[in-house]
């Protein structure tokens, strides 16, 4: 173990806990790094066969981008980098917490390894308490992290196109594009990670109940539920709850982003620059109802699957 | 006298299935209790009440503590190996001793090292790459570094070949075994662990039928060996069970009088497995 393994905080219990998650789970770390190798290999096919590094960028539009100077460019490169994440942050979210919520405390029992964690003197609160950490916390550092380098990777790519305009280059490694960049990035990546924590706790309610399959259960409630309701009631609340939990909610000002985007497509050097505290619209999202009627959903769910977890046995 | 455990008229159902009822019993600390008893008589789900693992009713106190709600604090103090097959068959055998020295305040880690040093357990290995007898081994070694008062065991050697059993219960009572510590032990393998009982519980269809310390099993109960001419004499004697061996007729009494059966026959003491029989099949196969 190196010095930063032996500093107290991450010899706690709990810490341990954390970290046997992260060995029994490898792909939590190594999926996201995989996407990332994927979308450079994709990058750099595209500038092998198409000619084009990464983002394809029209030739009308960087001459009007050209003709601005660094200090109007950089908001613009700035929100743009950060927002184009955005739908890869709530896929690769969702995604990872999904297959990882899902079979974490049904694969304990599974296994009956359940018998040997439970005869160590550990929690059953903290058990399922160090996996919801894993499944917000860990996913949401790790997203963030590989998404970061994405965007760094592309914006290399990108250099490469953008060397006939040198303003654009000076821009787009501008230490403000990057600060803008991590700001807004890692704004988003709380924002999704406590919209979806209500999402997280249904699955992991799922697999410290379910008995086999928890993937079949998962589409029970996702497909089943809603169909069955469509097809008995010839209403579709539950799709829409469903839909509006799981469609990413961007925590942004959408009308702002947009009007700054076309801006800054169109060259306007004006003084409406998006500059990142404008797009971010934390009072917004929080005021969302949706979003504190979801946080008390999670707390009873993660309630009832640590009550689950204190009666579960080993499934054979 | 000190007791580690106290149940008093523990009682578990599975619907209409009766796995615990009003079962009492108490373990001393230094002693290794057997709990003996068929399939389904209620073994595993009295040690899984002690280790609060399932609930129940009744009255249960283990180390002071209530296994119900204090499992946690209690497993400071208690350790428990299921069968073989329950550590993560993903885990390293150095990321599994990590883990435990990482969240259990009384694992010594160098017992453990000292331990595995006897062992052909390699530190980089996986659970799921080594054989049934080294998991075994390596469960040990992690179970004996905890310094714990109350070591509860169901069925250990599952599936071992005789040498890895016979290595398990000398390594327990070479390294671990001391008088502070108590052993409470399942096994259907009972002649394997006669010899180093101290105390022997039966249980059959969720009720303790014999509770006794091995030096008064031998005081109460007596076989006597003997051949067809003695058969009905032996008889008069009100056996527990009887058998026939080889063309001889094979008696076990309860608290029978020595000096009565001696002239009738060879007279020794029970083994636990013809006791669990004679127990569980009063009147045997006359």
């Amino acid at each position: 173990m190196n010095a930063l393994a032996r500093a107290p905080i991450f010899n706690t219990p709990f810490a341990w806990l954390i970290r046997r998650e992260l060995w029994e789970n490898r792909y939590l770390w190594l999926a996201p790094l995989v996407l990332v190798l994927a979308i450079l290999a994709a990058a750099l096919f595209g500038w092998v066969f198409f000619g084009h590094a990464a983002l394809h960028l029209d030739g009308e539009e960087l001459e009007h981008m050209h003709n601005m100077t660094v200090d109007q460019i950089v908001p613009f490169v700035s929100v743009g980098l950060a927002t184009l994440a955005l739908p890869f942050l709530a896929i690769a979210i969702l995604g990872t917490q999904l297959f990882y919520a899902l079979d974490t405390l049904y694969g304990d029992r599974r296994d009956r390894s359940i018998l040997f964690y439970k005869s160590l003197p550990v929690s059953d609160t903290a058990t399922v308490l160090s996996k919801l950490a894993v499944a917000t916390v860990g996913v949401l550092v790790i997203t963030f992290v590989a998404s970061l380098l994405t965007q760094i990777l592309i914006a290399a790519l990108t250099s490469i196109e953008l060397y006939r305009y040198p303003v654009l280059l000076a821009a787009l490694w501008s230490p403000r594009v990057w600060g803008g960049v991590i700001v807004l990035m890692a704004y988003m990546v709380v924002a999704l990670s406590l919209w979806y924590l209500p999402v997280v706790g249904v699955w992991l309610l799922i697999s410290a109940r379910a008995n086999r399959a928890p993937f079949m259960w998962m589409l029970l409630l996702v497909l089943g539920l809603p169909i069955a309701e469509g097809i008995g009631l010839r209403t579709h609340h539950v799709l829409d709850l469903i839909g509006r939990r799981l469609y990413f909610v961007a925590p942004l000002d959408v009308h702002e982003l947009g009007a700054a985007l076309h801006r800054g497509a169109q060259g306007v050097p004006d003084a409406h620059a998006p500059v990142v505290s404008n797009v971010i619209a934390p009072a917004q999202y929080l005021a969302n109802p949706e979003l504190w009627i979801g946080l008390v959903a999670a707390a009873i769910l993660i309630a009832l699957t640590i009550w689950l977890r204190k009666s579960a046995e080993a499934s054979s | 006298m000190d007791t580690l455990i106290t149940a008093r008229g523990l009682s578990k159902r599975f619907g209409p299935t009766v796995a615990l009822d009003h079962v009492s019993f108490a373990l001393a600390p230094g002693r290794i209790v057997g709990l003996i008893g068929p399939n389904g008589a209620g073994k595993t789900t009295a040690l899984k009440a002690v280790l609060g693992l399932t609930g129940f009713d009744g009255e249960l106190s283990v180390l002071g503590l209530d296994p119900r709600t204090q499992r946690d604090r209690l497993m400071e103090q208690v350790c428990f190996i299921a069968d073989v097959a329950v550590l993560p068959r993903w885990a390293s055998v150095s990321q599994l001793i990590d883990f435990v020295a990482g969240v259990h305040p009384r694992f010594r880690r160098d017992r453990c090292e000292e331990f595995l040093a006897k062992s052909a357990v390699r530190r980089e290995a996986r659970v799921r790459q080594l054989s049934k007898g080294m998991i075994t081994q390596l469960h040990l070694a992690l179970v004996m570094a905890i310094d714990a008062r109350l070591l509860v065991l169901d069925e250990p050697t599952l599936g071992l070949d005789i040498l890895a059993r016979k290595q398990f219960y000398d390594s327990l009572l070479n390294d671990y075994m001391d008088a502070e510590r108590t052993i409470f032990v399942t096994t259907h393998q009972v002649e394997e662990i006669e010899h180093i009982l101290t105390d022997l519980i039966f249980i059959n269809q969720g009720r303790i039928v014999l509770d006794l310390p091995m030096e008064q099993v031998a005081e109460r109960y007596a076989q006597l060996v003997t051949g067809p001419d003695q058969v009905n004499r032996a008889r008069e004697l009100k056996p527990l069970n009887e058998r026939q061996l080889l063309g001889r007729s094979v008696f076990l009494y309860e608290d029978a009088d020595a000096k009565a059966l001696a002239p009738l026959g060879e007279v020794r003491q029970p083994s636990v497995a013809d006791l669990f029989v004679a127990k569980l099949q009063p009147g045997g196969a006359a």
